[in-house]
């Protein structure tokens, strides 16, 4: 459920019919006062944020006129209500509210309804669970049929049975038909308007909207301009913002999640850079570490078979945060196979740790090819001074006890002074002599002056040809030997669209200590970030 | 049946089905009519399908996207008995629809999202019991009935169930998606009048209320076979979804602490940690 703002479900209702009060948006003072003065009467001035309760935190003020207006657009934007950063405030016609109603519709996922439900009261302004507690008889809730869906006559039948005399009833009926279409066309999870407002000349009003729009139905909705597509109760962090462009969207091979737990580093604190394998073993993971007090700066999870350049970004997303451990949970027997995550793991690490000694990491792997998995992992980190752990099916449900490693680890390595060590670039080497090719997520470079059997022309290399038998393995006829050297078994346009990328040729290379294959995953912004960062 | 047999997963998948001896009669996929996979036909329609093969009992819809629900709209042109939906992310709006067509035609849905379900030598809808390399491990015959909301834990729970020493009637993955054709209280009823189930294992997660469902049906004596179950996400933040599209703790429903509750005092074994369940299954099955 990704959430909208207030001014943009009122612009939806609007559409859909209902009658919402007059005015704008405003992301600074002057235009608040230019809204105001069109209006020509007074305003509510309301921070557009993810909260209720916002008159009582200060984030509805009246304003008399144009200036008050700009006066207090200014005290607004920019401050923080109930954790939010104001970004922008909607400005509208103040209204002279004779009665406050309630209208809701809500997913309901219980076994007897499985469907939407409408919930409507009497009372508005309060939350309707308080009310449905202490004045029962002032709610009613209607189970919608998703296929026959809601009707006017159905609507008009609701608002009779709860004594709403016919000529407000005839008034409420487009408002709440309105907020059905809208639930509806634009795959709403939660749609509500609190209150709805019986004016003093006999209008009725949508003084307020929530929407929460459905995850798997963002992508129908691309008007909304919804960033991140994830239930969240505050806005996307920047580094989330860059997972999800250039992890998540757009690619359906496997998942690739990444959100932040901790959006406020502390430097006196303590944070494991958190990564689990599978939905369910990922929450197990999880909760067993911060069951333990650890703090965990992100919640990733990649499952469902994604590609290892995907895995090996979400790690990368990961690193970019301020560590002391990085933990991998896959308390689950994946039936993908694990080398994948084994090559990412393997590139990522190398990458981000090379100069990091002693670095916790605790890795559980498990399922289809785990053995081979936990191998590549450790051939491929040799040489790495870090302080790590690989465990197997074996302690697939001890996540308790994986939990207690990362602990202890951690804690021997913050004794420990070695910090601040500067990092290092990987840079590739650049000669003439090479072959260079994209796949879908990534450009490969080999250097063939790096390269022994292509250096010394021989088809029996003490590499034995390492890539391309890693190829025939994990990428499936990428590549092929030609003239004593590896080179593209297909065309470079075919190779572009080739979306397995197991990462398998510069870990094999790697592995035979020729290091003439050089992987680079491109992921924009996230260099800049980390400069921030620092 | 299988709908969508001929892409990489589909081809994937009825290998899986046909590995664990289940009797796959036909697949289809729109314009691939007339081919086969691994023997099997190819039909371009269920109509065509359902004509040369009937009675079909049930198909595994693997259509992603909105050729989702048009595929189950097809298929329920025919009469089968169950349809496991096994695309994710499938948009909430046709979810609804899908169950309340379900529901309608009297035909069980098990999705959307469902990874599938198997009954060890017997057969399969889906992703489980196969290769061997797992079967031999997580998927072998016996009593115990294995429910899960998450696809992953669906075979960890059946391992673990195998590596103490019992065997599996039927392992089946509820799906993860907010709205679901089949729920954890609705499966119970039916694992009760299963004579070669002796109890169920259960992994549950935070969000919703089928737990809570489910112990109310256990207190009204509609299943009374014994159930261990184990709930995580204990610890995870309010507000925040986890994983699956039904994994969010909302208003203060949803938690952990309220699910162990219920189930509890409705008489199930709830487990503190996933690691005791060797320990809970000997205790309870085999003294």
């Amino acid at each position: 459920m990704a959430r909208i703002f207030e001014y943009q479900g009122k612009q939806l209702l609007k559409r859909a019919g209902a009658k919402v009060p007059e005015g704008g948006v405003a992301s600074n003072p002057e235009e608040a006062r230019e809204i105001t003065r069109k209006i020509g009467k007074g305003v509510a001035i309301k921070a557009q944020i993810w909260a209720t309760g916002r008159l009582k935190a200060g984030g509805i003020k009246f304003a008399s006129d144009p200036d008050e207006a700009f006066a207090m657009t200014k005290d607004i934007l920019g401050s923080k209500i109930k954790g939010l950063v104001v970004k922008k405030v909607l400005v509208e016609e103040r209204l002279d509210v004779l009665h406050e109603y309630y209208a809701g519709i809500v997913v309901n996922a219980s076994m007897k309804i499985k469907a939407p439900v409408l919930v409507l009261s009497t009372e508005g302004g309060t939350k309707v669970e308080e009310v449905a507690a202490r004045n029962p008889e002032r709610v009613v809730k209607y189970i919608i049929d998703p296929i026959d869906g809601l009707a006017p006559a159905d609507v008009d039948r609701i608002l009779k049975e709860m004594g709403i005399e016919p000529e407000i009833s005839i008034k409420i009926n487009p408002m709440i038909t309105a907020l059905y279409t809208l639930f509806k066309e634009y795959d709403a999870t939660n749609a509500e308007i609190n209150p709805f407002v019986l004016t003093t000349e006999g209008h009725i009003y949508a003084a307020d909207c929530h929407v929460s729009i459905d995850d798997n139905s963002v992508f129908r909705h691309p008007e909304l301009g919804i960033k991140v597509p994830r239930d969240m109760e505050r806005e996307p962090t920047q580094l989330e913002q860059l997972a999800w462009d250039h992890i998540e969207e757009g690619d359906y091979r496997g998942t690739g999640y990444f959100a932040q737990m901790i959006t406020d580093f502390k430097e006196e604190e303590n944070y494991v850079g958190f990564h689990g394998i599978g939905g369910g073993g990922s929450m197990l993971g999880a909760a067993a570490l911060i069951s333990r007090g650890i703090k965990i700066a992100n919640y990733a999870d990649t499952s469902g078979d994604p590609p290892a350049s995907k895995i090996y970004k979400v790690i990368k997303a990961i690193f970019s945060q301020p560590l002391s451990a990085y933990a991998v949970v896959g308390a689950c027997l994946a039936n993908q196979e694990q080398w994948y995550h084994a090559f990412a793991i393997v590139k990522a690490l190398r990458e981000e740790l090379a100069d990091r000694s002693g670095f916790p990491v605790v890795i559980l792997l498990a399922g289809n090819k785990e053995k081979e998995a936990i191998r590549i992992i450790e051939k491929g980190l040799k040489g790495l001074d870090l302080r790590m752990e690989l465990y197997g099916r074996d302690h697939i449900y001890n996540s308790d006890f994986i939990g207690e490693r990362v602990e202890i680890l951690m804690k021997e390595y913050l004794n420990e002074e070695h910090l601040n060590k500067k990092a290092t670039e990987i840079r590739m080497a650049m000669g003439g002599n090479k072959l260079e090719f994209a796949t879908r997520s990534m450009k490969t470079t080999i250097d063939y002056d790096k390269c022994e059997p292509a250096k010394n022309n021989t088809s029996n290399p003490s590499c034995g040809f390492a890539c391309v038998k890693a190829d025939r393995l994990y990428d499936r006829g990428i590549l092929r030997i030609e003239g004593n050297r590896p080179v593209l078994a297909v065309s470079e346009e075919a190779a572009h669209k080739m979306s397995n990328e197991s990462l398998s040729w510069e870990y094999a290379c790697n592995a035979v200590g020729m290091s003439a294959v050089a992987i680079t995953i491109d992921f924009p912004g996230l260099e800049a970030y980390r400069k921030r960062l620092r | 049946m299988v709908q969508g047999i001929t892409g990489r997963f589909g081809q994937f998948i009825a290998r899986n089905m046909l590995d664990t001896g289940t009797n796959l009669v036909a697949g289809v996929t729109p314009g691939r009519g007339g081919q086969k996979v691994w023997d099997i036909p190819v039909y371009d329609t269920v109509k065509e399908a359902w004509e040369a093969h009937a009675p079909i009992d049930s198909t595994v819809i693997l259509v992603p996207g909105p050729g989702a629900k048009e595929a189950l709209v097809e298929a329920l042109e025919v009469e089968l008995k169950i349809i496991l939906m096994e695309v994710e992310r499938v948009p909430l709006q046709d979810a609804l629809e899908c169950v309340a067509l379900c529901r309608r035609a009297g035909v069980r849905l098990i999705g959307p999202g469902s990874a599938g379900l198997v009954s060890p030598g017997k057969g399969s809808l889906g992703i489980f019991g196969s290769p061997e390399e797992l079967a031999t491990l997580a998927f072998q015959p016996g009593g115990i009935g294995v429910i899960s909301r998450s696809g992953g834990q669906t075979s960890t729970l059946a391992y673990n169930v195998c590596q103490s020493g019992f065997g599996i009637s039927t392992a089946i993955n509820l799906g993860s998606e907010q709205v679901l054709g089949t729920t954890f209280p609705e499966l119970l009823p039916l694992f009760e009048a299963d004579e070669e189930t002796e109890g169920v294992v259960y992994y549950g997660e935070i969000g919703g209320v089928m737990e809570e469902e489910a112990a109310e049906l256990m207190t009204e004596g509609k299943y009374t076979k014994p159930l261990i179950a184990y709930i995580a996400g204990r610890g995870l933040p309010e507000g925040m979804r986890f994983s699956h599209a039904s994994a969010i703790i909302q208003g203060g429903q949803g938690t952990v602490e309220g699910k162990v509750k219920a189930l509890r005092e409705a008489g199930a074994h709830v487990l503190d940690r996933p690691e005791d369940i060797g320990p809970t299954l000997q205790k309870v099955f085999k003294e």
